[in-house]
C-alpha cells in the first residue's frame, strides 16, 4: 500500500488537493449559508415589555444561549457599542425557547452582561422573539427613537465569524447618523424554533 | 573557498571541494529530514486541539429546542483528519523528499484558515499565519515558502471574486485590500528568504571547514603512519644489526675457543676410554665407583663437546651441500639421537613429499634441535600423553612445508619474540644457540621459519623451504671434526 502510493504520488497529491478543496468549500458553504430573517417587525412592537428610548435609537440583539455563532455576534456588538461616537440604549435578549433542555449558566450571556451600558433580557419561551420577528440568533434591530425600525439583520459576515461586515459596517453607519442604502444584513446563527413550528406560527 | 591549510594543490583543493559538497548535502538532509518529523508532530498536535476545540467552544448547534452536534466537530474530525494525514504519511516515509515539505507547507498554511474558522475569526488566531511561515524557514530552503503563500494569496483571490465579505468585511473590496493582505505575507517571507539564505552559506562554510579538517586530518594520519613504519623498520634494522653485531663476535669467541678447547677434549676422552679399558681388563676388578666417575667424566666431556660443536655450526655459517634429500628418512634419523623416555615421536612426513636439493647433515640437525627442544620442553603432567609430530606438504608454487608439533603447553608470548636470538634461552642448562642454529640453517637454504605457540596447548614450528633454483653448491672444507 505505501509502496503503491509512493508509486503513483502525484495522483495522490492531486486527489487529496481535491479532497482538500471540496472539504473546504463545503466549510465555505456552511459558513455562507445564513440563517432564516424572520419577520421583522417594522416599528417597536405594542405591548412588548421591553422598554424603548425615546430620546435616541434602540437596538435589540436576539439571542440563543447556547449558539456557538452568536459569541462573534456579541462581539461585535461590544465592538460597535463601545465606540465613543455612537449613543444608542442597548438590550440583548436571551431567547428561551420552550421546552429546550439548557443549562443555567452560558458564556455567551456572561459575555453580554459584561458589555458596558448594555441591558440583558431573559426572553423565556421566546415570546419576545416572537413579537419582533426574530427567528435567529444574532437577530439585530435597530429601531429610532420615534420607533421606526432601521435596520434587520446579523453584524457577522459569516457564522461564527468576528471581524468586518457589511452588517456591522451598515448598523454603525445609522448609529453615527449616516444615511444607508440598505437596512438589511444576512444572519448567522441557530434557529430559535424549529422549521415545523415556524410553518405552524402566523 | 577559504582554506584553513597553509598551501594545498589544485588536487587536494578539488578533493576537499568533493568532500565538502558531500557533508553539505548530508547536513542538508539530515535537517529537512528533521524538520519534516518536527512538522509532523505538530500537524498532528494541531489536529487534536482542533478537536478539543470544537467540542469546547462550539459542541452543539440548535434548532429551536433540538440539539445537535454542531458541524464544526465533523470539520475538525474530518478536514482536519485530510489536512493531516498525507503530509504527516510523506513525513515518516519519504523523510527530507522535496515533494514531502510543500505538502507540509501547504498543509500547514490550510490549518491556519480552519483554525481561524473553528476559533470564530478571532483576530490572534490570525497570527498562526504568520507564526506557520516562520515555522517553514526551519527547512532552510526558500522554495518551501512558495507554496505556503500561493496558499494564503489563492484563497484571499478566490475568496475576493467568490465571497469578498469573509475575508474583507465587505462586499465591495478594493483590488488594493488583496495586495495589502498579500503585502503583509510577502514583508515576512522576504526576511525569512533572506534567513535561510544566510542559514544556507553558514551551513556551507560549515560543511567546507569539516572537509578541510578532515582532509588535514587524513594527511597527518597519513604522515603518521609512514613515520611509524620508518620507525619501526629503523628499529628492525638496529636489532639486526646488533644481532649481527653479536652474531659476528660470538662467531671469532666461538671458534677461537672451538679451536682451543677441542684438541684437550679430545684428549681427555681417550685418556679416559683408555683408563676405563684397562681397569675393566684388571683382576681383581676395581671398586664399581670408580668406572661410575669414569662414565661421568666421559658423558660430561661429551657434552662439552656437544656444546663446542654448537658453537662450531652457529659460527661457521657453512653454505649448505645441496643433494637430493629424502626429508621422511631426515626425520627418522633425527628421532633416533634424541634422547627420549616418554613422549611420543611421531613421523608424519609422507612418502611423497617433493624431494627437494637440501644439506642433509643440516636439515638433520635442524630437526634434532626441535625435536630435542620440544622432548625438554615437555611438562611432567604432560608427558605422558606428551606427542611430537612431525609432517610436511607440498606448496602449490613449488618446495615444502614441514611442521614439528607438540603439545607441550606452549609458549609465552614474550619468550616467543626472542626465541630465535641467539644466547636467549630459558633452561637452567643450555647455550641459547639451538634455534638460533636451525633458524641460521633455514634461511642458509633460502627458507622461513615460523613460529605458532598458543599458551596451555603447544607450539607449531614451520619450515618452509622453497625449490631450490641455484645449481648445487660444492661442499665447503670442514674446519674442524667433530669426535
Amino acid at each position: 500500500m505505501i509502496r503503491w502510493m509512493h508509486r503513483r504520488l502525484s495522483f495522490v497529491i492531486a486527489a487529496w488537493m481535491i479532497a482538500v478543496m471540496s472539504a473546504s468549500g463545503a466549510v465555505l458553504a456552511y459558513k455562507g449559508t445564513p440563517g432564516d430573517e424572520g419577520t421583522p417587525a417594522p416599528r417597536w412592537p405594542e405591548g412588548s415589555t421591553l422598554v424603548r428610548d425615546t430620546e435616541r435609537p434602540t437596538l435589540v440583539m436576539f439571542i440563543h444561549p447556547e449558539c456557538p455563532c452568536t459569541r462573534a455576534s456579541v462581539e461585535e456588538l461590544a465592538r460597535i457599542v463601545g465606540r465613543g461616537d455612537v449613543s444608542v440604549r442597548t438590550i440583548v435578549a436571551v431567547v428561551r425557547p420552550a421546552g429546550a433542555d439548557l443549562p443555567e449558566k452560558s458564556g455567551v450571556v456572561e459575555r453580554a452582561r459584561q458589555l458596558p451600558g448594555v441591558e440583558v433580557v431573559v426572553d423565556q419561551g421566546g415570546v419576545g422573539g416572537v413579537r419582533f420577528g426574530a427567528e435567529t440568533s444574532g437577530h439585530t434591530l435597530l429601531f429610532a427613537a420615534d420607533g421606526r425600525r432601521v435596520f434587520s439583520g446579523g453584524i457577522t459576515a459569516s457564522r461564527g465569524h468576528q471581524g468586518e461586515s457589511e452588517g456591522g459596517a451598515l448598523l454603525l453607519a445609522l448609529l453615527r447618523g449616516r444615511r444607508a442604502e440598505s437596512a438589511f444584513a444576512s444572519i448567522f446563527g441557530c434557529n430559535f424554533s424549529t422549521a415545523e413550528e415556524r410553518r405552524e406560527t402566523p | 573557498m577559504t582554506s584553513i591549510a597553509p598551501s594545498q594543490s589544485p588536487e587536494l583543493e578539488e578533493a576537499v571541494a568533493q568532500r565538502a559538497a558531500v557533508l553539505f548535502g548530508e547536513h542538508q538532509t539530515s535537517l529537512h529530514r528533521r524538520t519534516d518529523r518536527l512538522f509532523a508532530y505538530l500537524l498532528l498536535g494541531e489536529w487534536a486541539f482542533a478537536i478539543v476545540l470544537a467540542l469546547v467552544l462550539s459542541p452543539h448547534a440548535w434548532d429551536g429546542k433540538v440539539r445537535t452536534i454542531h458541524v464544526h466537530v465533523p470539520i475538525a474530525v474530518l478536514l482536519g483528519g485530510v489536512l493531516t494525514m498525507l503530509p504527516v504519511f510523506l513525513a515518516f516515509t519519504r523523510p527530507g523528499m522535496p515533494s514531502t515539505r510543500y505538502i507540509i507547507a501547504v498543509s500547514q498554511m490550510l490549518w491556519s484558515g480552519l483554525l481561524i474558522h473553528l476559533t470564530g475569526g478571532r483576530i490572534e488566531t490570525h497570527f498562526h499565519v504568520f507564526g506557520s511561515l516562520a515555522f517553514l524557514s526551519f527547512y532552510r530552503d526558500w522554495r518551501v515558502l512558495v507554496p505556503a503563500t500561493l496558499v494564503v494569496v489563492v484563497d484571499h483571490l478566490v475568496r475576493q471574486v467568490v465571497w469578498p465579505e469573509s475575508a474583507y468585511g465587505t462586499t465591495t473590496p478594493g483590488a488594493w485590500r488583496v495586495l495589502e493582505h498579500g503585502a503583509w505575507v510577502l514583508f515576512e517571507d522576504a526576511f525569512l528568504v533572506v534567513a535561510c539564505l544566510s542559514s544556507r552559506a553558514e551551513m556551507r562554510a560549515s560543511a567546507e571547514r569539516q572537509a578541510q579538517v578532515e582532509t588535514l586530518s587524513h594527511l597527518e594520519e597519513a604522515k603518521s603512519a609512514a613515520l611509524d613504519s620508518a620507525l619501526r623498520e629503523l628499529r628492525s634494522s638496529q636489532t639486526a644489526q646488533i644481532r649481527a653485531e653479536r652474531l659476528a663476535a660470538l662467531g671469532k669467541l666461538a671458534a677461537s675457543m672451538g679451536h682451543e678447547l677441542r684438541n684437550p677434549l679430545a684428549a681427555v676422552r681417550n685418556a679416559n676410554a683408555y683408563v676405563l679399558k684397562r681397569l675393566q681388563a684388571a683382576r681383581p676388578a676395581p671398586d664399581s665407583k670408580v668406572t661410575q666417575f669414569l662414565d661421568v667424566i666421559d658423558k660430561e666431556v661429551g657434552v662439552c663437546a656437544k656444546i663446542i660443536s654448537d658453537l662450531l655450526d652457529f659460527a661457521r655459517e657453512k653454505e649448505p651441500t645441496r643433494a637430493p634429500c629424502p626429508l621422511r628418512a631426515v626425520v627418522d634419523d633425527a628421532f633416533s639421537v634424541v634422547p627420549n623416555d616418554a613422549v611420543v615421536l611421531e613421523n608424519a612426513v609422507p612418502e611423497d613429499l617433493p624431494i627437494l636439493d637440501l644439506d642433509r647433515d643440516q636439515m638433520r640437525q635442524v630437526f634434532v634441535n626441535l625435536v630435542q627442544n620440544a622432548v625438554e620442553a615437555m611438562p611432567a603432567d604432560r608427558r605422558a600423553s606428551g606427542r611430537v609430530v612431525v609432517s610436511g606438504r607440498a606448496r602449490p608454487a613449488g618446495g615444502c612445508i614441514v611442521e614439528v608439533r607438540d603439545n607441550a603447553g606452549g609458549i609465552p608470548a614474550d619468550v616467543a619474540a626472542r626465541i630465535f636470538e641467539p644466547l636467549f634461552t630459558t633452561k637452567a642448562k643450555g647455550t641459547g644457540l639451538g634455534l638460533a642454529v636451525v633458524a641460521s640453517m633455514v634461511e642458509r637454504h633460502g627458507g622461513n621459519i615460523y613460529l605458532d605457540s598458543r599458551l596451555g596447548e603447544g607450539t607449531c614450528f614451520a619450515i618452509e623451504l622453497p625449490v631450490d633454483t641455484l645449481p648445487p653448491q660444492q661442499p665447503q672444507q670442514v674446519l674442524e671434526q667433530t669426535t
